[in-house]
């Protein structure tokens, strides 16, 4: 295996101050550095083999975020398609728990994997660990037949590209339309009727069984993996908020104290305390604590994703429930939108075979390969034009979430790293909906020194 | 512990031979280089592999503390730098508070309702042996899976099943974890429910060599069944009290997934800890130094605390 | 609780309390059996309620105690691995647990062995050191770790994704050996030296005489070390390079952490994989008190 021998790049300093530019230098560096080294895809056998030029004949290494149990067996069906048709062959790893921790071992061995399929909001990290390549879109035959909107997000901070966009998905109010129809109310439209229908539905006995037992909105409030900013950081935009403002040199203004801010912040705060519409225990309710709330039938109202389409359609069932457009808020119906994206990793000497793959994937037979009605779809919604989910998986909530997609939807700002930001902001909506008495003006402001804090310490703090 | 020396049984048929060491001296002097080898040979196996696997791995650990780690490229040595950050480290005091009650409590309760058990439920009886492992059962389920019930018991609302029962005698609605006045103890609850079972497995092991006839002669004293147990039971196993409270500081200092997977550390960051927070640190903000530097002083915490803890054992015993 | 001081040390363990106390007998009686009823409610109430909901065909509504499954229905646990990948995580799971557990009672009653009966420069020292490998989080030496397994040095070879990889890591473990330490310490001198005059030397003495009288000990490291293995996530992700050398533990995480996964099913997932502890545990309890029977005799 011969970790370590290969010869290293240096970066001259620390790797978070690293502006963008100096990345792309070290990108460079590590390209040239590592193409004479093990390849970086070999982790099979030991002795460091020498970089060779028939490298079609080895399979393609690629990770995916995904379980044996979960997408990982739809990726395996992708490769399989995928090599019966261009021979190439691909060799799946797939893995949830630890997949970062994975790769920084890895990377620390000289062991990474030609390719991942990986997050859209981890970009940022990845460039800023030097782990992936940029690449020209050009070099893609169906770049004009991928969403342009998907392609903002395979952006970094410096505008350049660096991933392919494979799939993607936008956040919608899931609306039990039987407790609707029960009270003759309305699909909600501004924030004002979310907070009515959610008082209705907590307060009138929707689902007409004379128990006061339901409540109106779902919150997945935790602060664990940063689950609480990303449902909030919805409202902080519809409420014409961001976390920062990128400025024209590269640098960022932390625009966490600003009124819209906190007004988002303090309508969840109302939602929990002065309505009192969210389900007990919200503040230490991942996603997965809070849909049953959704399916069981204990609450009426739930901003998420798509992916919880086919479980909903079980329970509560899909005649009873239905997915509407989000909201608008005091300053615009802004979704967020999240995907999944092939990443060409730095060292190796297969980046030609990993954009055809990609290529592949985001094509329409890649794309309806991916998208699996009935078992676990690894492509949810569709980034090629071409392909419409609505049809793939015949049913019509998905035409309504690509619909919002289009409209609505909207990536996290691209930064070095994502995902201190998430956590951070995600601490003080945590302590929001747990303390009635919360200071919202205090709590904001020491939130925008943290955010400046961490900008500055991710060396692109506005001066 | 002089009086288990004096007692303890033989299991071998030959213990009976005189035990006269006379004729052994030229066979003494013959032997001294092996004599003082025998123990090496005995503790290779384990150094040897504890070199590999764990002595160079927490060398390197402790040494990357010096270093702003890249994940990708070269660290730079930045000396004292990540030691010196904790101090001005807020959240992380905080978690070290709630680390030392968390330790305190947990590892204290878990070893009481553990030695409980042990006292009621050692014995070869048949159902006793059936309660014993039905009691047992919570030390081998997985943590995330018992938080995943404690979740549920631990409900906010009068419905929750906790606090149900807590209605029956007029208590609550309590918020346990959702309360960030409770949170940590609603985690220390879980805690105790998971390792006094744990506890309880070592006292047994301990009390099997409990010498019984102390017992007969204590009660012809007169003994009540609390003094038998203070004077004649709690100093024949104070060895199994070590090994219990040793090994829960131990735990207790990195304690995890109890809390990761019941709280994450909130609502509040009410419960977070020192591992909660060095989870954090490495793998949210992907800052391996300063996540080397902060297990390196968890390290020596531990260490110290457990240096302390069983220097004190000594003295007393 | 009177049972322990009352009991006779006779091997007859079972109706020990005798009827020399008729009157006390009864209290004592129902007493001890509120007393356990009391704990099985403490104790197995929240497992069971594992299996009911495992056993579940409808959601379950959160903050509801599954106390009687509805809609029974074996399909949430023979869906949990639809995948068929089950046999090969369990496998696995079970090579290193079959193989590890051994070596490392044996590894771990060797080293005890030399620290709590020999008495030799260092020693302490050495126990000290041991011990403190227990006090540094894994996360912070799995990057090490990994380098280590990737090329063991000198020899230049790789443990990664091979079962020498997943086991050796395991076998020296400081709980046990501090465990078996404490116990191995209780030993009369006096076994020792009566064997040591029949000419036994450090080994026979250590097989013959000190292992038999820390049997309890043995079943409980046992015990501890299979669960430490059973549990093992961290290790297996590192020494993995493909998923066919994963184990149970990461399929169970790796379910855990998928949103669109039913808790029934994450749940059925757990049973199933906390069977073989409570078989093992099972297994070795007898153990546990060996120590007591060996008394009686002389009793």
């Amino acid at each position: 295996m011969k970790a370590q021998t290969g010869p290293r790049p240096t970066s001259s300093q620390r790797h978070r101050t690293l502006t963008t530019s100096c990345t792309a230098v070290l990108i460079l560096s590590l390209v040239a550095a590592c193409g004479g080294d093990d390849g970086g895809g070999d982790s099979q056998d030991g002795g460091g083999n020498p970089a060779d030029a028939e490298a079609t004949d080895e399979p393609l290494q690629v990770w995916v975020r995904q379980a044996e149990d979960g997408g990982l067996p739809t990726y395996q069906e992708m490769a399989d398609l995928y090599e019966e048709e261009t021979g190439q062959a691909i060799e799946l790893y797939g893995e949830v728990t630890g997949f970062e921790e994975s790769l920084i071992r890895a990377a620390s061995a000289g062991n990474l994997p030609d390719a991942i399929i990986y997050d859209t909001e981890g970009l940022g990290q990845l460039v800023d660990w030097g782990m992936v390549q940029e690449i020209d879109p050009d070099v893609l035959e169906n770049r004009d037949e991928i969403l342009d909107l998907a392609w903002t997000a395979a952006q970094g901070v410096d505008g350049s590209y660096y991933a392919v966009p494979t799939s993607t998905q936008a956040f919608n109010l899931y609306i039990r339309s039987d407790w609707r129809d029960n009270l003759g109310l309305d699909d909600p439209q501004t924030w004002d009727d979310v907070v009515e229908i959610a008082r209705a539905f907590t307060h009138d006995d929707p689902d007409e069984n004379g128990e006061d037992d339901t409540t109106g909105y779902v919150v997945p409030g935790s602060s664990q993996r940063g689950y609480a900013s990303w449902f909030w950081i919805t409202l902080l935009w519809q409420a014409g908020g961001d976390y920062f403002e990128p400025q024209d040199d590269g640098t960022f203004v932390p625009t966490l104290d600003t009124p819209e801010a906190r007004e988002a912040m303090q309508w969840l705060h109302d939602m929990v305390f002065d309505h009192q519409v969210v389900q007990p225990g919200t503040a230490n309710h991942v996603t997965a604590d809070s849909h049953p709330y959704f399916q069981s039938g204990e609450s009426g109202l739930y901003h998420t994703g798509p992916y919880m389409i086919a479980g909903f359609d079980d329970e509560p069932g899909q005649d009873v429930y239905d997915v509407i457009e989000p909201v608008t808020g005091p300053a615009g119906n802004d979704t967020l939108a999240e995907g999944e994206q092939l990443y060409v990793m730095t060292g190796t000497d297969k980046a030609d075979q990993a954009l055809a793959f990609a290529e592949w994937v985001a094509s329409p037979e890649g794309q309806e390969a991916g998208m699996n009605p009935g078992g676990y779809s690894v492509v949810r919604l569709p980034i090629n034009e071409n392909v419409s989910a609505g049809e793939v998986y015949d049913h019509p909530y998905w035409d309504v979430v690509a619909e919002t997609f289009a409209e609505s939807g909207r990536y996290v700002t691209p930064v070095p790293n994502f995902g201190p930001f998430r956590q951070i902001v995600a601490d003080t909506v945590n302590i929001v909906i747990s303390d009635p008495d919360a200071d919202i003006d205090l709590l904001m402001d020491d939130l925008n020194e943290q955010v400046a804090a961490e900008l500055d310490a991710q060396g692109v703090l506005a001066e | 512990m002089p009086t288990i020396k004096q007692r303890r049984r033989e299991p071998a048929e030959r213990a009976e031979a005189p035990s006269t060491p006379t004729d052994s001296k030229p066979a003494q002097r013959r032997s001294t280089l092996r004599r003082a080898l025998t123990p090496w040979a005995f503790l290779a196996p384990a150094l040897v592999l504890f070199a590999y696997f764990k002595f160079y791995p927490i060398g390197y650990g402790i040494w990357l503390s010096f270093f702003d780690v890249a994940v990708f490229g070269e660290n730079t040595w930045i000396g004292l730098d990540n030691f010196t950050a904790v101090f001005q480290d807020t959240f992380l005091q905080q978690a070290f508070w709630n680390t030392a009650v968390y330790v305190v409590l947990a590892v204290g309760f878990s070893a009481l309702i553990g030695f409980m058990l042990a006292l009621a439920l050692e014995g070869q009886a048949y159902h006793i042996r059936i309660v014993r492992t039905a009691v047992f059962l919570p030390a081998v389920v997985t943590v995330a899976v018992v938080a995943e019930v404690f979740r549920i018991l631990y409900h906010p609302t009068a419905s929750g099943p906790l606090n149900s029962l807590l209605g029956l005698i007029g208590v609550g609605p309590l918020g346990f974890i959702d309360d960030p006045g409770m949170s940590l103890h609603s985690v220390i609850g879980m805690h105790i429910w998971k390792s006094a079972p744990y506890d309880m497995v070592i006292f047994i092991a301990g009390l099997a060599g409990v010498d019984r006839t102390l017992y007969e002669s204590a009660r012809v004293d007169g003994a009540s069944w609390l003094q038998r147990v203070r004077y004649v039971t709690i100093p024949q196993i104070r060895f199994a009290f070590t090994i219990v409270i040793t090994l829960g500081i131990i735990r207790g200092v990195r304690v995890f997934p109890e809390v990761y997977t019941l709280t994450g550390g909130g609502p509040a960051r009410s419960s977070e800890v020192i591992m909660t927070y060095v989870y954090r640190v490495s793998f949210v903000d992907f800052d391996l130094g300063y996540a080397a530097a902060l297990s390196t002083l968890l390290f020596l915490l531990t260490a110290v605390l457990t240096a302390a803890f069983l220097f004190l054992r000594r003295e007393k015993a | 609780m009177t049972e322990l001081a009352t009991r006779p040390p006779a091997p007859t363990a079972g109706r020990r309390d005798g009827l020399r106390q008729p009157a006390k007998a009864i209290t004592f009686q129902v007493g001890k059996w509120v007393l356990i009823a009391i704990l099985i409610f403490i104790f197995v109430t929240p497992l069971w309620s594992i299996v009911a909901a495992a056993l579940s065909g409808s959601a379950v509504p959160p903050g509801e105690l599954v106390t009687v499954p509805e809609e029974i229905t074996l399909s949430n646990i023979t869906g949990t691995w639809g995948s068929g990948r089950i046999a090969r995580y369990f496998f696995n799971s079970a090579v290193m647990a079959g193989i590890g557990v051994p070596l490392q009672v044996l590894v771990s009653a060797l080293a005890a062995y030399a620290l709590a009966r020999k008495r030799f420069r260092g020693g302490a020292v050495v126990l000290l050191l041991i011990l403190t490998t227990m006090m540094m989080p894994e996360e912070v030496i799995a990057i090490p770790l990994y380098l280590v397994l990737a090329d063991v040095p000198p020899f230049g070879v790789s443990l990664l994704n091979s079962y020498p990889g997943l086991i050796l890591p395991v076998v020296g473990w400081a709980f046990s050996i501090f465990v078996l330490v404490k116990f191995m310490r209780e030993v009369p001198i006096e076994m020792e030296e009566a064997a040591r005059i029949d000419g036994a030397g450090d080994f026979a003495i250590f097989w013959r005489i000190i292992l038999p009288c820390v049997k309890p000990a043995l079943g409980t490291v046992a015990v501890f070390g299979f669960l430490m293995i059973w549990d093992q996530y961290l290790l297996p992700l590192i020494v993995a390079e493909d998923t066919d050398m994963f184990t149970l533990q990461i399929a169970l995480l790796n379910l855990r952490q998928d949103d669109m996964i039913p808790i029934t099913i994450v749940m059925s997932a757990a049973l199933l994989a906390l069977l073989p502890s409570v078989v093992v545990y099972l297994a070795l309890q007898r153990y546990f008190q060996s120590g007591l029977t060996a008394g009686s005799i002389k009793g």
